[in-house]
C-alpha cells in the first residue's frame, strides 16, 4: 500500500509538473490553455495510469533524440577516420604527372626490382594494394566491423582475378590480332571476365565501406588502389600502354575492315569493345573469306602489335559504301604490294611511301625510277655514273623524312636512350620475324632466290641488326662523335673540292638527300643488304612489321638509317676523292701552306720557382742569365 | 728644377706595358680618395694617348697640357677641370689639342713644375706606357709610386723592367756629377750603357771597384725607392700570386722591397663602367672591383674606407687608422 501511495504521489507530482509546464507554455504562446489542456489531459491520465504507456512515452521523448545524437556522432567519427586514412593513402598513390610515372622513383624506393614481375598485373603488384587495403581494414577493424576482413580479402582475391584476367585478356587479344583468326575466345573471355570482375569490385568495395563510411569516399578509396595497380612497374606500364594503344588501333582497323564488308555504322570504329571485335571478326570472315585467308596466310606473326597508321585509317574511313568491295580489294592489294615491296627492297630498296604506287611500278622498279617525275636529269646522270663506276645498279633515293637545314648530327648522336630503344625494338622485331612461314615471291630481277620465306627476311634482318648493334653502340661514344664531325667537315670540304676540281668526281648529293649506300663492286648482295635494314622494314611498316613498333622507333630507325647511309656515302666515295679529302694535298691544292710548328706541346702549370726562372729567362739576356 | 711647394701626396700609376688598366685604376683611385674627403687632382700624363677625360665622362676638355705647352697666357688654374665629383679636379693631357707623346724635356719639366705646385691633398698621375724618361721621371717624383701589372707573363716582365728602369733612373740622377758612372745605370741608350750592371748587386760590385764611395748613394736611392704593386684583372689565386713572384724577383735582383697594395679582379663591371664613362667606384661601389679599389685606397691612406650606394646616393664611411699620417 505504501508503495502505491508513493507511486500515486509521484504521479501527482509529475502531473502537476506537466501541468505547470503546459500552463507556462500556454502563457508564453498565448493559447487558451484550459481547453487545450483539457484535450490532452485524458491522454496524460491514461499514460500515467498505465506504466507501460508512461515508459514508452518517456522512451519516445528521451530515447529518440539520444538515438539520433548517437548515430550522428558515430557517423562523424567514421568520417573523420576515413578522411585520415585517405589522407594517408593519397600521397603514396597519386601521380601528378606523367614524368613521375616515367621516373619510377615512386616504386624504386621500397620495392626490389628482382621481385617485381614483368607485368604489373601479377600477384606481386597487388601486394601493395593489399597492404593499403589492410591499412584501411585495420582502421575499420577498430570500429568492430569484422565483416570488413572478409570483404577485403574478397577484394584482394578479386584483384588477383582481375589481374590474371587482364593478362589473359592481353595475351588473348594479342593472339587474336596477330593470327587474325575468326574468333578470339580468350580475348573475349578475358575481357568479359575483366568487365565482370570490375563490376563486382565496386559493389564489394561499397559494401565494405558503406558499413562505416559515406559513399562519396568510396571512389577516393578505390581510385588510388586501382591506379597503383596499373602504375606499379613503369617500364611494364609503358609496354602495356603501348599494347593498349596498339590494341585500340587494331580494333579500329578491324572494325573498319568489318565495316567495309557489312555496311556497319562507321561510328563504331572508334569503339574498342571486345564484343565489337568479335562481331567484326565474324562479319569479316563471312563477308570476306578471301581477305581472311590472305591475312591468315601472310600475317601469322608472333608479335605484330600495330600502331595504327592514321593515313590508313583515313583511307578506310572514307564512307563510300558503294565501293566497299573495291576497298576490300584495295586493301588486299595493298597488303600484297607491301609483301612484294619487301622483296623489291631486297634487290633495290624502294620508297616505302611508294606502297601506293601502281603495281606496274613495283614490278619494274627501274622503269618506275626512270619514269618518276621526282628524279631529275642530274640524278639520272649520277646514277649512270655510279653504274659506270661500280658496275652495280644504284638504288633510287629513299625519300624519307627530309632533314631540316639546321639539322645536326650531334643531336642524333646525343640520343642514347633512343638508340637503346631502337636496339631493343630491333631485337623485338627480329624475334617477331622468326616465326613466319609464308612464302613470298620475288621479282624476276631479284638477285636473291626466286622464292624467299619471311623467315629468310627475319634472318636477314637479324643479321642486319647484329651488324648494326656495334655501330649503334659506337654511335653513343665519343670517337664516333668525332668521326661524325670529321664527316661533316669532310662533306664541306668535299663540296668545295667538287667545285674546284677540273675533273669532277661523281658529285655527291647533299648527304641529307642521299639515303642509300652506294654499292661497291666488291660487295656481295648479302653485304649490300646489310646496309638496307630499315629500307626492308619500312615497307613492312605499312602493313605488318610497322604494327610492331611505335612511330617514335620508326623515326629513330629512319634517322639512324640516314646517318648510317651518310657514313656509307662518305666511305663509298671513290678512292681518289677519299684520298684527296684525307690528305693535306687537298688543302695545299687550295693554296693553303702548311705552318711549321716545332713546339705544339701544352705547357704544364709552373711552380713558383719555375715561373721565376722562366721570367728571368725572359727579362735578362742569355749571358746575363749565365752570370 | 722648381722646388716643391705642394704638400700633396703624388701617386703615380705606371707600368711597363700598355693596356693594363692604368687609366681606369687612376681614375677610380682619385674618385675614391675624393669621396673619402681628400682634395684630389687627377693628372693625365699620357700625352700621346690621352683618354682619361673619356673615363670621367668629360667630352671635350676645354684645356689641357698641350694648350699649356703651345699657347702662352694659359694659367695653370685653367687646366683644372671640374669633374662633377666633389673634391676632384682633372687635368687633361690633350685638351682640344691632339697632343703628342714626343714632348720635349722642357715640356716635361713644365708639367713637373705644375704638378709640384698644385694645391691639393692628393695628386694622382696617370702615366703612359713604356720606360722612357718622360714616363719614368713622373713616376720617380711620386711617393708612393704604384706599378700596375696584369697576371700575364708579358706584363710581369715589363713591370719588372719598369721598376728597374725607374730605380736606375733614380740612381742615375744621384750620379749626375759623374757621367761615367751614369753610363753604368743609364739603360735608356744600350749603345752607351754598361749592360753588365743590370742588377743592383752587379752595380754595387762594379762601383766597389770604380767608386766605392758611391755605393752609399746607391743604397740610399734603393732605400728611397718604394714602389707599390697592384695586380689588375686577376681571375684566380694563381693570378694574385703572380704579384708575390714579381715582388720576390724585384727583391732578388734590385734589392727593392715592393709593397703589394692589392689586386683588382677581372669583371665585366669595369668594362661597363668604361662604356658608360662612369667610374665603377661610383657606378657600383659595392661591386667586387670597387671593393678591391677601396681596399687599395685604405692601404694607401691608412684608413678604412667603405662606400655604400643607396637610392642613387653614395654614403662614405671612413675611419682613420692611428698613426696613418693622412689628414682625414
Amino acid at each position: 500500500m505504501s508503495e502505491n501511495q508513493s507511486i500515486q504521489a509521484i504521479q501527482e507530482i509529475i502531473l502537476e509538473g506537466v501541468e505547470s509546464v503546459w500552463l507556462a507554455l500556454n502563457n508564453l504562446l498565448g493559447l487558451d490553455h484550459d481547453q487545450s489542456y483539457s484535450i490532452i489531459k485524458p491522454y496524460l491520465d491514461l499514460a500515467l495510469d498505465n506504466p507501460l504507456y508512461m515508459a514508452s512515452a518517456a522512451l519516445l521523448i528521451f530515447g529518440f533524440p539520444y538515438a539520433m545524437y548517437k548515430i550522428r556522432k558515430i557517423n562523424l567519427e567514421a568520417e573523420q577516420r576515413y578522411d585520415k586514412i585517405i589522407n594517408r593513402m593519397n600521397p603514396d598513390d597519386s601521380f601528378d604527372s606523367e614524368e613521375e610515372l616515367k621516373s619510377g622513383h615512386h616504386f624504386d624506393d621500397d620495392e626490389d626490382d628482382t621481385e617485381r614481375p614483368l607485368f604489373p598485373g601479377s600477384k606481386t603488384d597487388y601486394t601493395d594494394d593489399e597492404d593499403s587495403a589492410m591499412d584501411v581494414f585495420n582502421e575499420l577493424e577498430e570500429s568492430d566491423e569484422e565483416d570488413s576482413m572478409d570483404d577485403l580479402q574478397h577484394i584482394a582475391d578479386s584483384m588477383e582475378t582481375e589481374d590474371s584476367a587482364r593478362q589473359e585478356t592481353s595475351e588473348a587479344s594479342m593472339d587474336h590480332i596477330l593470327k587474325m583468326t575468326k574468333t578470339s575466345d580468350k580475348n573475349t573471355e578475358g575481357e568479359g571476365q575483366t568487365n565482370s570482375e570490375e563490376e563486382e569490385l565496386d559493389p564489394i568495395l561499397k559494401s565494405l565501406l558503406d558499413a562505416s563510411q559515406d559513399d562519396d569516399t568510396l571512389s577516393h578509396f578505390s581510385e588510388p588502389s586501382s591506379e597503383s595497380d596499373d602504375l606499379d612497374d613503369l617500364q611494364d606500364q609503358a609496354i602495356l600502354d603501348l599494347q593498349a594503344e596498339m590494341e585500340d588501333s587494331i580494333n579500329t582497323l578491324q572494325n573498319q575492315i568489318n565495316q567495309n564488308g557489312t555496311e556497319k555504322n562507321y561510328s563504331r570504329i572508334e569503339e574498342t569493345d571486345e564484343s565489337d571485335l568479335d562481331s567484326a571478326d565474324a562479319t569479316r570472315n563471312e563477308a570476306n573469306p578471301e581477305l581472311e585467308s590472305i591475312l591468315n596466310e601472310k600475317f601469322d606473326w608472333d608479335n605484330p602489335f600495330p600502331e595504327t597508321d592514321e593515313d590508313d585509317l583515313e583511307e578506310l574511313d572514307d564512307p563510300d559504301s558503294t565501293a566497299q568491295a573495291e576497298e576490300i580489294r584495295k586493301l588486299q592489294k595493298e597488303m600484297e604490294d607491301s609483301i612484294n615491296e619487301i622483296t623489291g627492297h631486297i634487290a633495290a630498296p624502294l620508297d616505302y611511301k611508294s606502297i601506293s604506287l601502281p603495281e606496274a611500278s613495283l614490278d619494274e622498279p627501274d622503269e618506275e625510277l626512270v619514269a618518276s617525275p621526282e628524279i631529275t636529269d642530274r640524278e639520272l646522270e649520277e646514277i649512270a655514273e655510279e653504274i659506270y663506276h661500280t658496275g652495280v645498279s644504284p638504288k633510287p633515293e629513299v625519300r624519307t623524312e627530309k632533314l631540316p637545314d639546321n639539322y645536326s648530327l650531334e643531336e642524333e648522336l646525343t640520343l642514347p636512350e633512343d638508340l637503346a630503344e631502337f636496339k631493343q625494338t630491333a631485337r623485338q622485331d627480329v624475334s617477331a620475324q622468326q616465326k613466319p612461314e609464308t612464302t613470298v615471291s620475288l621479282p624476276s630481277d631479284s638477285n636473291l632466290e626466286d622464292e624467299m620465306t619471311l623467315a629468310d627476311f627475319a634472318s636477314l634482318a637479324s643479321q642486319e641488326v647484329e651488324e648494326e648493334e656495334p655501330e649503334a653502340e659506337i654511335l653513343s661514344t665519343e670517337p664516333i662523335h668525332q668521326e661524325e664531325n670529321n664527316i661533316d667537315s669532310l662533306e664541306q670540304v668535299f663540296e668545295a673540292d667538287a667545285d674546284a676540281e677540273a675533273e669532277p668526281e661523281p658529285e655527291p648529293e647533299p648527304v641529307s638527300k642521299i639515303t642509300g649506300a652506294v654499292f661497291s663492286s666488291e660487295e656481295t648482295p648479302q653485304e649490300s643488304l646489310t646496309t638496307e635494314e630499315p629500307a626492308i622494314s619500312e615497307p613492312v611498316l605499312k602493313t605488318v612489321v610497322d604494327q610492331t613498333v611505335s612511330r617514335k622507333v620508326d623515326r629513330l630507325v629512319d634517322r639512324l638509317t640516314q646517318f648510317q647511309e651518310r657514313i656509307d656515302t662518305i666511305k663509298n666515295l671513290d678512292p681518289g676523292t677519299q684520298k684527296a679529302l684525307n690528305t693535306t694535298n687537298f688543302l695545299q691544292g687550295l693554296n693553303y701552306q702548311k705552318a711549321e710548328l716545332k713546339s705544339q706541346n701544352v705547357k704544364p702549370a709552373l711552380s713558383d720557382k719555375e715561373y721565376i726562372d722562366l721570367l728571368e729567362s725572359f727579362i735578362f739576356l742569355e749571358d746575363q742569365n749565365k752570370k | 728644377m722648381s722646388t716643391l711647394t705642394s704638400t700633396a701626396k703624388i701617386i703615380a700609376v705606371g707600368g711597363g706595358k700598355g693596356g693594363i688598366g692604368k687609366s681606369i685604376v687612376s681614375v677610380n683611385l682619385a674618385v675614391g680618395m675624393a669621396l673619402a674627403g681628400h682634395n684630389v687632382v687627377l693628372v693625365d700624363t699620357d700625352f700621346g694617348a690621352s683618354n682619361l677625360h673619356a673615363l670621367l665622362g668629360i667630352n671635350n676638355p676645354k684645356c689641357g697640357f698641350q694648350d699649356f705647352f703651345s699657347t702662352e697666357g694659359v694659367s695653370p688654374e685653367k687646366l683644372l677641370l671640374n669633374t662633377g665629383i666633389d673634391n676632384l679636379k682633372f687635368v687633361s693631357g690633350a685638351g682640344d689639342n691632339p697632343g703628342s707623346a714626343n714632348i720635349s724635356q722642357d715640356c716635361i719639366q713644365i708639367v713637373i713644375d705644375f704638378i709640384k705646385n698644385l694645391q691639393a691633398d692628393v695628386i694622382v698621375l696617370d702615366m703612359g706606357p713604356g720606360t722612357n724618361f718622360n714616363v719614368i721621371d713622373f713616376f720617380n717624383m711620386s711617393n708612393p709610386g704604384i706599378v700596375l701589372s696584369t697576371p700575364e707573363m708579358t706584363s710581369v716582365m715589363k713591370t719588372f723592367s719598369f721598376i728597374r728602369a725607374s730605380l736606375f733612373r733614380s740612381i742615375n740622377q744621384q750620379f749626375s756629377d759623374n757621367p761615367e758612372l751614369q753610363k753604368m745605370v743609364d739603360h735608356s741608350n744600350p749603345m752607351q750603357a754598361d749592360m753588365e750592371t743590370y742588377t743592383v748587386s752587379l752595380l754595387k760590385k762594379k762601383l766597389a771597384e770604380i767608386a766605392p764611395e758611391k755605393i752609399a748613394d746607391v743604397d740610399r736611392a734603393v732605400k728611397n725607392f718604394n714602389p707599390s704593386l697592384i695586380i689588375n684583372r686577376a681571375r684566380n689565386r694563381k693570378d694574385i700570386h703572380v704579384g708575390d713572384n714579381l715582388i720576390r724577383l724585384v727583391k732578388k735582383y734590385l734589392n727593392v722591397q715592393v709593397k703589394y697594395l692589392g689586386y683588382i679582379i677581372e669583371s665585366d663591371r669595369v668594362r661597363d663602367s668604361v662604356d658608360e664613362m662612369i667610374p665603377f667606384l661610383i657606378k657600383d661601389p659595392q661591386s667586387k672591383p670597387s671593393e678591391n679599389i677601396q681596399r687599395i685606397i685604405s692601404s694607401l691612406t691608412q684608413t678604412d674606407l667603405h662606400l655604400v650606394k643607396q637610392d642613387g646616393n653614395i654614403f662614405v664611411s671612413k675611419q682613420v687608422r692611428l698613426g696613418s699620417g693622412w689628414n682625414a
